[in-house]
């Protein structure tokens, strides 16, 4: 039996932690591409 | 612990989760009176439980912080922030929802559900004083007080919003304590505590992980400013 | 002891400037009685309603009052640096927590007794029957409310956006003494058995213990560099 609330409530409740996951891997990526850029310029700098 | 990677982690959470939604939707018996909707109450408890776990979570890196200083304390009390606000604010969204069909209300002023509001202003607090102290070092400290000051809180609100609660009775939610909880639903419940639990240590890890990264960039950061 | 005397040094150095520009008091004043007139608003109750309304009211108001009261305390502050004046000075930040409590519970408690004098008159209701206890369970909640707000003013004060910041802390964690200052004074006013004001006047003084010693010993985070 496919109550609405039912489903409405775990789709929600999903869609929060796959938001929250989505959220933290952007920032991840932004901060290893910045890593990335630093380390490069670093690299620059040093010769 | 170098042994239990990431990927690995993600698969038993996912996996955990799956059996999860399996005894809730198969072993778990239909509820007598509730129906179908009752289900719900396993993702709605379990993540309640979780919240609080969370926020004793911020608690413990608060005080680890003021004493010792440490990056690591901080990153571990601003990851069970971010996670525990999620699972609370999943809390209330999920309560709401099964409220309505069996009781008719969205909502009620119970000591329970009020609570779990004040919870969830004071992850929501928590997370503000990260996001707006204006100068970044100092961050850490002030969010380790207001941890500290928030956990020793809850327990006095509790007491408070109970015995203001029995002096204005309003409907209670979900039933009083100890209602009775068939065995399957025990066990059900508490697979499915296991899984959220799972769900958020991965969460709070990769937090944990980002925050070293960001540790090591403006590290870099001030090196490079530095060479120029 | 020199805390002792820190402390006052705090205290008349705070009542002292307002003193002399009066503005955080005419503030904390004149928005309380902006929250009782804007109830009337709100509601008009009748003679038999009004006690069971009249509580609440005038917490909101002090609530209000008390927040604009400690974003000021500190604010001042900044613009002087006087804040930095006292990381500097080898005292005790204890003490300096314990002297800007005390200046902000006077400067709330002034503005409580503006209120409740204001709704007293616009509502016609008579508070000296119970004036006692009344009193009591105000300056113990009030107490609570401020131990609590001074400290989360000088948190605030580090922050963007402080206006909102401080309540935000503030009234999640002041819940208690918020319940206790209503109920307590419902009970006291309604007259009657005075277990339930005991009970209530317990936790406001309980919380107030308590988020007094916490703050003393927690202050010097907030005020470190």
């Amino acid at each position: 039996m496919c109550n609405a609330y039912l489903v409405l409530a775990y789709t929600l409740l999903w869609s929060l932690f796959a938001l929250y996951s989505w959220v933290i891997h952007r920032r991840q990526q932004r901060l290893e591409n910045e890593l990335r850029e630093l380390k490069r310029e670093l690299g620059g700098l040093r010769q | 612990m170098k042994s239990f990677s990431p990927a690995l982690h993600l698969l038993v959470t996912v996996a955990w989760l799956w059996a999860a939604a399996y005894m809730i939707f198969f072993y778990a018996p239909r509820e007598a009176t509730m129906g179908e909707v009752q289900r719900i109450f396993y993702i709605h408890v379990a993540a309640a439980w979780t919240a609080l776990l969370a926020y004793f979570l911020i608690f413990l890196g608060s005080v680890a912080y003021l004493w010792r200083r440490s990056a690591g304390a901080d990153a571990l009390a601003r990851a069970a922030g971010e996670a525990g606000f999620v699972f609370c604010t999943g809390v209330l969204v999920t309560g709401p929802l099964w409220a309505k069909p069996v009781w008719g209300i969205w909502w009620t002023w119970d000591a329970r559900l009020t609570l779990t509001f004040v919870l969830w202003l004071l992850f929501a607090a928590y997370l503000m004083l990260r996001s707006y102290v204006i100068q970044r070092d100092r961050a850490a400290l002030l969010a380790a007080v207001v941890g500290v000051m928030g956990f020793v809180d809850v327990p006095i609100d509790y007491m408070a919003i109970r015995w203001w609660r029995t002096q204005h009775p309003q409907p209670v939610i979900a039933g009083g304590e100890g209602s009775g909880l068939d065995p399957r639903m025990w066990i059900t419940l508490l697979v499915t505590w296991g899984a959220f639990l799972c769900l958020f240590s991965y969460l709070v890890r990769q937090h944990l992980r980002l925050a070293a990264v960001a540790r090591q960039t403006s590290e870099l950061r001030r090196q490079t400013a530095g060479g120029r | 002891m020199r805390t002792a005397r820190v402390i006052w040094a705090i205290v008349m150095k705070d009542l002292r400037v307002e003193w002399r520009r009066r503005e955080t008091l005419a503030g904390m004043c004149m928005f309380g009685l902006l929250a009782v007139f804007l109830f009337n608003f709100a509601f008009e109750p009748a003679r038999e309603e009004t006690l069971r309304l009249l509580p609440g009211l005038l917490w909101v108001a002090f609530a209000f009052a008390g927040v604009m009261g400690f974003n000021r305390s500190f604010a001042a502050e900044g613009e002087n640096s006087g804040l930095e004046g006292m990381r500097l000075a080898p005292v005790d930040p204890g003490a300096i927590y314990l002297g800007k409590m005390l200046a902000n519970l006077f400067f709330l408690g002034i503005a409580e007794v503006v209120v409740v004098c204001a709704a007293s008159l616009w509502y016609n209701f008579s508070f000296v029957p119970a004036l006692g206890r009344f009193a009591l369970v105000t300056f113990l909640c009030t107490l609570g409310y401020v131990a609590v707000g001074t400290t989360f003013g000088a948190i605030a004060a580090n922050t963007r956006m402080r206006e909102v910041m401080l309540p935000a802390l503030q009234f999640p964690v002041a819940v208690p003494v918020f319940i206790a200052g209503v109920e307590a004074s419902t009970a006291a006013l309604r007259g009657g058995s005075g277990s339930d004001y005991a009970s209530w006047v317990r936790l406001a003084a309980g919380f107030s213990v308590i988020f007094l010693a916490v703050s003393y010993m927690l202050f010097e985070y907030v005020l470190e560099e």
